[in-house]
């Protein structure tokens, strides 16, 4: 539980940080204030459409892909199919890490190696089939695209060293 | 009259390419709607699946609206106040590994993940940032935070995460200096989709 409320308070430090700053900005300048909260709010619109979009994908994907999918069809004995079927889980799904860890940790429980747990958790972090919409809009399609498959060849690269240092 | 043809051509390809955003805009507004109208089918009918979707997509919202305000006036507040030799001299194309270093720690702290790391990003290419750095943090963006990382300890082992670290940290350096000399050579602009 210690974790939530480290998180939250993370929440906390922002508002007080933002605030604070604010202030500070404001008593020195208000024009400039003035212009950076335009920026902040032009950013935000030109931003939110894409973000409602994504915020939709996102739920549909945890709706329709839940933890317990990848539970079922990782078996103890899955070795590099384990693998790859973590890598594809991790990689179209999208979930908080509130969610993902304590999955992962129960998997490790029930046996399943570090490195199908690793293929899991990183490609989750780094490769983003429901944010690509976000990415191509900032990016272009062809760089999104060379970012995700070289994340999937890092998490890979991961797996493997991770298999050799913890000897499963 | 060379010039005056060329800029009209110029003026056309913007005007279309900007047709081109709005149409697109309209098919995504399309689907939001879509979504909602099924999120309201689900509750009056008892679908499970679709009111766990709007479930979770209310929280989230929830969550992110939280977050994503404060991050942008933050942005903004950059934009405005930081100059533009501070970030050349720090993050440009001459600052070295210390570049690298700072938005690994800029990443770790980074809230709202690819929603604001995204905009941040373009913030500091505006202000003179190299884009193998830029490339490197939003790299960095994915692995170092430090709520998920706090996590990620708590259940799977501090070895694991320094493991984990240890590979993707350096891999993913590299991969923003891959990127970023690519696209030095290639005139890359942020938001052009």
């Amino acid at each position: 539980m210690d974790n939530f409320i480290i998180v939250g308070n993370m929440n906390i430090i922002l508002w007080i940080l933002t605030t604070v700053l604010l202030l500070l900005s404001f008593f020195k300048d208000k024009k400039k204030t003035v212009i950076a909260l335009k920026k902040a709010s032009k950013k935000m619109l030109n931003m939110s459409t894409l973000f409602f979009f994504v915020m939709a994908l996102f739920s549909l994907a945890i709706a329709f892909l839940p933890p317990e999918l990848l539970h079922n069809y990782i078996g103890k004995d899955s070795g590099l199919k384990g693998v790859f079927i973590a890598l594809g889980f991790g990689s179209i799904s999208v979930m908080p890490g509130f969610v993902a860890f304590p999955l992962a940790a129960t998997l490790k429980m029930q046996g399943i190696p570090y490195y199908v747990i690793g293929a899991f958790t990183i490609s989750l972090m780094t490769v983003g089939f429901v944010t690509f919409p976000l990415e191509k809009k900032f990016l272009g399609a062809r760089v999104a695209v060379i970012r995700n498959i070289l994340s999937l060849v890092v998490t890979i690269i991961a797996a493997i060293i991770i298999k050799i240092v913890f000897g499963e | 009259m060379k010039e005056v043809s060329q800029n009209s051509k110029n003026e056309q390809s913007i005007y279309s390419s900007s047709k081109k955003k709005r149409k697109k805009k309209y098919i995504l507004i399309l689907f939001i709607i879509f979504f909602l109208g099924f999120i309201i089918y689900s509750y009056l009918n008892n679908f499970q699946e679709g009111q766990k979707t709007g479930k979770i997509f209310f929280h989230t919202l929830y969550e992110m609206l939280k977050i994503l305000p404060f991050a942008f006036i933050l942005i903004g507040l950059f934009e405005v106040w930081v100059k533009k030799e501070t970030v050349i001299k720090h993050l440009g194309d001459n600052s070295g590994l210390k570049g690298y270093f700072w938005v690994l720690i800029l990443a770790s702290f980074t809230v709202g993940g690819l929603f604001t790391a995204f905009p941040l990003a373009e913030s500091l290419r505006k202000k003179g940032a190299s884009l193998k750095v830029i490339f490197a943090y939003l790299g960095f963006a994915g692995i170092v935070r430090i709520p998920m990382t706090i996590f990620e300890i708590s259940f799977l082992g501090l070895p694991f995460t320094v493991t984990r670290l240890s590979i993707t940290i350096p891999l993913f350096l590299l991969i923003g200096v891959f990127i970023g000399s690519i696209l030095n050579k290639k005139d890359f602009h942020f938001n052009q989709g």
